[in-house]
């Protein structure tokens, strides 16, 4: 089986090497695939220094775009199963064996490794939680199904799924509306219990000022989703 | 002060409900991104509840010193309308920046390639 993971990486030059590493040690039968979001640090150089597999990306475009850009690679080469890992150090990557377990021995497309399942480990933020309980509502409301860690950038999926993301996945917020996206087209979505840490170091993409508006879109995009 | 009017009322929910149906049969079909339609949606949601609370309106005009409520409406739209068409400006150029970054690299890759 063929397995790829995709780091997403805007100026993560502080943590990257360490989270290569790490992968190295703790899944070595999974291939990486650093997605360079063109980071203004020495993020690209540590990677092509170290011999990372590294794509950059000319422009800068988010999480999204990055991640799509990470999910048309495995199509391309023709990847069984694609997770990706967040750059930033707050996935452990000891938890892709169990994640991979799951979704071969439930039969799934697509495993959430989620933080609320086992409450162990980095909880997040009180403002979030009510943020990702408010998400969680909502794909329950438009699909029926209970997902408790909808935000979780920690997603294994088949090829069946890598194909539909590398066609179509949102540019800004993407974890929940591609969530319902899966869904809503009757693939199989389990969850697995994983812990995070905090964010190690460099800087998140999701500030205060701009939550408001997140919830308004995100939740706008997820009803669109499900409409369409 | 004339208040607003129950035709111009009527008129307009008509209106924003049919805009409104109209953007969201056109963000369904791909055809407008939800980031760039948040805008109109919202001054659709803005003189709908215009149309709906006349005295909010007269008040408004009270205190920014507005002639007529069917004034304050039409002021509100140019306003909402300004600011989208700012928003917009803004998006070209940093479109047309994307695209010069874009335009040079993949010219540069060629001559990488060229020359090995």
């Amino acid at each position: 089986m063929k397995k790829l993971i995709i780091i997403p990486a805007y100026n993560e030059e502080e943590n990257i090497i360490n989270l290569i590493n790490e992968i190295k040690r703790s899944a070595p039968d999974f291939d990486h695939v650093v997605i360079n979001d063109c980071s203004m640090d020495s993020t690209l150089e540590l990677c092509k220094n170290n011999g990372f597999n590294v794509i950059d990306l000319p422009i800068n475009l988010g999480i999204g775009g990055a991640v799509q850009t990470g999910y048309k690679y495995a199509a391309m080469n023709g990847y069984d199963y694609a997770v990706q890992i967040d750059g930033d150090g707050q996935h452990d990557p000891k938890y892709l064996g169990l994640m991979y377990d799951a979704i071969t021995a439930e039969n799934a497309d697509m495993v959430i490794g989620s933080r609320f399942i086992e409450k162990e480990g980095f909880q997040s933020s009180m403002a979030r939680r009510v943020g990702i309980r408010f998400f969680s509502m909502m794909i329950r409301f438009l699909t029926g199904m209970t997902v408790t860690d909808p935000t979780s950038g920690m997603r294994l999926v088949n090829k069946s799924i890598i194909t539909l993301f590398a066609n179509d996945y949102p540019r800004d917020y993407p974890e929940p509306e591609s969530i319902v996206a899966v869904l809503k087209r009757k693939y199989k979505v389990v969850e697995c219990p994983v812990v995070m840490k905090e964010r190690q170091a460099g800087q998140s993409s999701i500030n205060i000022k701009s939550s408001v508006y997140y919830m308004i879109k995100v939740s706008i995009a997820m009803i669109m989703e499900r409409i369409r | 002060m004339k208040m607003l009017n129950a035709r111009l009322q009527i008129s307009l929910i008509i209106i924003c409900l049919a805009a409104l149906v109209y953007l969201l049969y056109k963000l369904r079909a791909r055809k407008l991104e939800l980031k760039y339609t948040l805008p109109w949606l919202t001054l659709d949601l803005v003189m709908f509840l215009m149309a709906l609370f006349p005295k909010t309106v007269v008040w408004l005009c009270h205190l920014l010193g507005i002639a007529t409520p069917s004034n304050m409406v039409f002021f509100a739209a140019l306003l909402f309308l300004l600011m989208i068409v700012y928003f917009m400006s803004r998006t070209i150029a940093r479109l047309n920046n994307e695209i010069k970054e874009l335009a040079q690299r993949l010219a540069l890759d060629e001559v990488k390639t060229r020359d090995e």
